[in-house]
């Protein structure tokens, strides 16, 4: 057995409860490496082309990685993979803490599930005193329309706190395409895995086991933890220890990168109003770390005691902060708060949420909504106290509300309002884009726009570049993007945090020697670098078999300033000079296909069927 | 304060100024120039004070006590400089103190304290655990000069070399303390922020053409929860001097985001939202926006 590999893992058909344990390959293990890149691989052949992501042939994976369990700092994370209901694309989401721990220990390197429980339930993996996995499902009923983490404690209660607990809330029961699903307050947020889960009726997820890996050189494994662990103290990662990320909101005003009103501004000029989140440490209750972790970025808020939700404190981050705050025009921080914990009670992405509702703003501002029975309320930017009612108005089938139009995410929505909204709809692939405004960020802008699960800011890392020393050409600026993409590929397969990126001087050397001391594979700095494409061709070839079109490689043309501003801004012809650069830069055709040479397509499995 | 007998003091003032864009020895300092105080001063305990000047080098009005020396070429370092002035004291004088113009707030205490420490020595030095100061030192007169003509000779340029052949008293600056608590008398001028802050310790007022360039600061994220400031003006002409002045102003910075006078690699600066400042000789103008945020801006 390969060390820091249990070499199999776990499939279950939920519809016929036959597990069974497929073998993952040595040229699998040291290739995709873990998380991300091995989820990639399972779902490209569990799945076969032009499956319904909410249908009973959909694969839903949890991947680990090697480095889960090993006392490396920020190491206990998961990756969970499905194709999205939001994108219809390849879709992968970190989630971080002891559930990576537990499910690891229960002797498979990923988890994956397919088929459909015909009754609501909970779903136990067990490996504790016995040789192998077994599974229960326990009806979930009793649970069913509570909240990730009253699930979660119920359980625990119910069932023992040796379990450790992975759940969804009332948005993944409804299938709402951007439901997230959370462990321990930690949420895979984007695409819509939540529903993805609640379509196969599974409310949560309990593991418990005792298998442990074996690590191939154990002394220089805490020699490389120990000095990992030192230099997460360093100045490097203080904005995530001191501040989170809400510290990036004024920079980004500052730079007038921060979406403001749907996109239609750059810079938000209640910003300062905000700030006490940025620099109020007597807002805070508390700091938390996922489990492994020695930096410890979350930073909890207390909640205004005048508001209706069940937390006292709500976890916030820049992401949730742009997308109910500036986005939807409001500057009041307590409902903005009150909006974040009510996306976390529901289980909603906060990015999707606020994307779709500050459309819907924008398109009430142009008269675009004329439907006479939506009486209830008229969105209108600034008000904190709509954003509220219609997060509600998401979770309920009232009539004459917006609930079903939210519930679509902005494209899908567009497609029911019409009349050109899709220009507002500020999404990419059908994802609503994060908080970083792409007129003024031009590498940010490529890497959205071809980022392979739609508008994303976790698997690119493109705005690194706008916020360095950066050459202006269009094929520098692709040359980076692929570099940030290919690293955050081996970042989310490892699977270590990205805030402890600020750490390594050099990122691939040092991710070589991590995984050789805990794996004893030969990896190296070129065999990383050449991993790192090898999961990003993965990912793009499951696309192109689901059916990805050039065209989808684009920002909304509201985004795109006429060719006489382009000085302030990103004109529709630079980006397109920018994908064309990328798409050489890959090796792909300049439309963006991956080449079809018969030995790359056996190499990346990208055939129907092919297992 | 009585003179010291057979004693001399030489005041080198030859050097380039190119940091500091103007001759220092005509720099203003209250109602005198700099060389003009530096000559009062030491006119207070030496009755021989000797000048060396560079080619053709203008000099403020001086006592007509003062003799002049012309270095035979220009900026050779100190030594041809101190080889100049000691063969001029040379006839008058055992022992001298060598300074440099720009070093007004010497000690008269100091000198003399480090007179007292001669004994048998050729060279008093005070040393600060990693740097020498020979101008700030006294020198017997012919054991020295001699010394200075077979290392110029052998095209050897180094103050420093001095020690390896003559006996010499190594004092402390801690020691020195004693007479001098915040060692002014080891303060000289580079830049304009050095001028400017002498003037400040002096309780002299900053001249109008030398007036800071003021710029508009602006922090972000940990350097502004670490100091609670948000914007606000500075003065400094450099981007090295933008650091420094921040040190002095922020020492809660040290350490966590200056590091050994320069940014730590997880901070930058930028002009506007455009311009990242990397080289530390960058001259900043006035009403510049300087923006000191993380590195690492996204997350
Ligand atoms: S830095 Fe934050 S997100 Fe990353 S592992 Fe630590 S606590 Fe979790």
């Amino acid at each position: 057995m390969t060390p820091g590999y249990h070499g199999k893992y776990l499939r279950i058909d939920l519809s016929t409860l036959f597990i069974d344990f497929p073998p993952i390959p040595i040229g699998v293990i040291s290739d995709c490496i873990g998380g991300v890149g091995l989820g990639a691989w399972i779902l490209t052949r569990e799945t076969i082309s032009g499956y319904d992501p909410l249908g009973n042939q959909a694969a839903l994976i949890f991947a680990l990685s090697p480095l889960v369990g090993t006392p490396l700092t920020t190491s206990a994370k998961f990756a969970v993979i499905a194709k999205s209901p939001l994108t219809n694309r390849i879709c992968d989401a970190m989630c971080s803490s002891h559930f990576a721990i537990a499910a690891k220990k229960l002797g498979v390197d990923a988890i994956c599930i397919t088929g459909k429980s015909d009754k609501p339930c909970i779903l136990f993996m067990d490996s504790l005193g016995q040789d192998n996995v077994s599974i229960r499902l326990v009806s979930a009923d009793s649970y069913w329309g509570q909240s990730a983490s009253e699930t979660e404690s119920s359980i625990r209660s119910d069932q023992g706190t040796e379990w450790q607990i992975l759940s969804i809330g009332k948005a993944g029961e409804m299938q709402i395409p951007f439901a997230t699903l959370s462990h321990d307050g930690r949420h895979a947020g984007r695409g819509g895995l939540g529903a993805v889960m609640g379509s196969k009726n599974i409310k949560a997820i309990a593991v418990r086991g005792d298998k442990r890996t074996i690590i191939s050189d154990p002394e220089a494994t805490i020699r490389i933890a120990k000095s990992l662990s030192q230099r997460s103290f360093s100045p490097a990662t203080a904005k995530y220890r001191e501040l989170g990320t809400v510290a990036n909101l004024l920079v980004f005003n500052r730079f007038e990168s921060l979406p403001t009103r749907n996109f239609q501004e750059g810079s938000f000029q209640e910003a300062q109003e905000l700030v006490k989140y940025d620099l109020a440490p007597a807002r805070k209750i508390t700091r938390n770390s996922c489990a492994a972790c020695t930096i410890g970025c979350e930073h909890i808020y207390a909640l205004d005691s005048k508001s209706g939700a069940a937390q006292k404190g709500v976890r916030m981050e820049y992401e949730s902060l742009f997308a109910l705050g500036p986005l939807c025009g409001v500057s009041n921080s307590h409902q903005v708060l009150e909006a974040s914990s009510l996306c976390d009670f529901y289980g909603l992405d906060t990015i999707s949420t606020g994307g779709t509702i500050a459309f819907l703003m924008e398109c009430a501002s142009r008269n675009l909504i004329q439907d006479d029975t939506l009486i209830r309320i008229k969105p209108e930017f600034g008000h904190g106290d709509t954003v509220i009612q219609l997060i509600h108005e998401m979770m309920s089938d009232m009539p004459g509300i917006y609930g079903e139009l939210l519930r679509l995410g902005s494209r899908g929505a567009s497609r029911q309002i019409e009349q050109g909204s899709i220009a507002f709809a500020q999404q990419v692939k059908g994802m609503e884009m994060p908080g970083y405004h792409p007129r003024k960020l031009h590498a940010m802008a490529l890497g959205m726009a071809v980022g392979c699960r739609g508008a994303d800011h976790n698997r690119t890392g493109a705005y690194e570049i706008d916020f360095r020393d950066h050459s202006p050409d269009a094929s520098a600026i692709a040359s980076s993007v692929i570099e940030t993409e290919d690293k955050a590929a081996i970042m989310d397969s490892l699977i270590l945090c990205k805030f402890i990126r600020g750490v390594f001087t050099d990122f691939y050397e040092e991710a070589a020697d991590m995984l050789c001391a805990v794996t004893g594979l030969a990896h190296s700095r070129e065999s990383l670098i050449a991993s790192a494409k090898w999961i990003v061709n993965l990912r793009k070839s499951f696309n192109q078999r689901e059916g990805w079109l050039p065209s989808e490689d684009c920002l909304p043309s509201s985004i795109f300033v006429n060719s006489e501003d382009h000085e302030n801004g990103l004109t529709q012809d630079r980006l397109e000079a920018m994908i064309l650069h990328y798409n050489l830069g890959r090796g792909w055709s300049s439309e963006g296909f991956i080449v079809l040479d018969p030995n790359v397509i056996e190499q990346l499995i990208i055939t129907e069927n092919s297992f | 304060m009585p003179l010291i007998p057979d004693f001399g003091i030489i005041i080198l003032c030859g050097g380039e100024s190119r940091r500091m864009g103007f001759p220092k020895a005509l720099l203003p300092f209250g109602s005198q120039t700099m060389l003009e105080f530096l000559v009062h001063k030491s006119l207070t305990i030496a009755s021989e004070i000797v000048v060396v000047l560079s080619p053709g080098q203008k000099l403020p009005p001086l006592p007509p006590k003062v003799q002049l020396i012309e270095d035979q070429v220009a900026y050779q370092g100190p030594l041809t400089g101190m080889q100049s002035g000691l063969s001029l004291i040379s006839k008058v004088c055992k022992t001298a103190f060598i300074t440099a113009t720009d070093s007004p707030l010497i000690m008269t205490e100091l000198i003399e304290f480090l007179y007292s420490r001669m004994d048998a020595n050729d060279i008093v030095m005070p040393f600060d655990g990693k740097y020498h100061y020979p101008l700030t030192s006294i020198y017997r007169v012919q054991p020295v000069l001699n010394q200075i003509n077979t290392l110029l000779s052998e095209n050897r340029h180094r103050p420093f070399f001095l020690l390896e052949s003559l006996q010499s008293n190594i004092i402390s600056t801690t020691e020195l303390r004693a007479v001098d608590p915040n060692l002014g008398s080891f303060r000289n001028i580079n830049t304009p922020m050095d001028y400017r802050e002498i003037l400040r310790i002096a309780n002299l007022p900053v001249p109008f053409n030398f007036q800071a360039t003021k710029i508009n600061m602006e922090f972000y994220g940990v350097p502004r929860l670490r100091t609670g400031v948000h914007s606000f003006v500075v003065e400094a002409e450099t981007v090295d001097e933008l650091i420094r002045e921040l040190s002095r102003l922020f020492p809660q910075l040290i350490h966590h985001v200056i590091c050994n006078h320069s940014l730590h690699p997880a901070y930058k600066l930028m002009r506007g939202t455009t311009e990242f400042l990397t080289d530390p000789s960058t001259i900043l103008n006035p009403d510049d926006q300087i923006l000191l945020l993380s590195v690492d801006a996204g997350g």
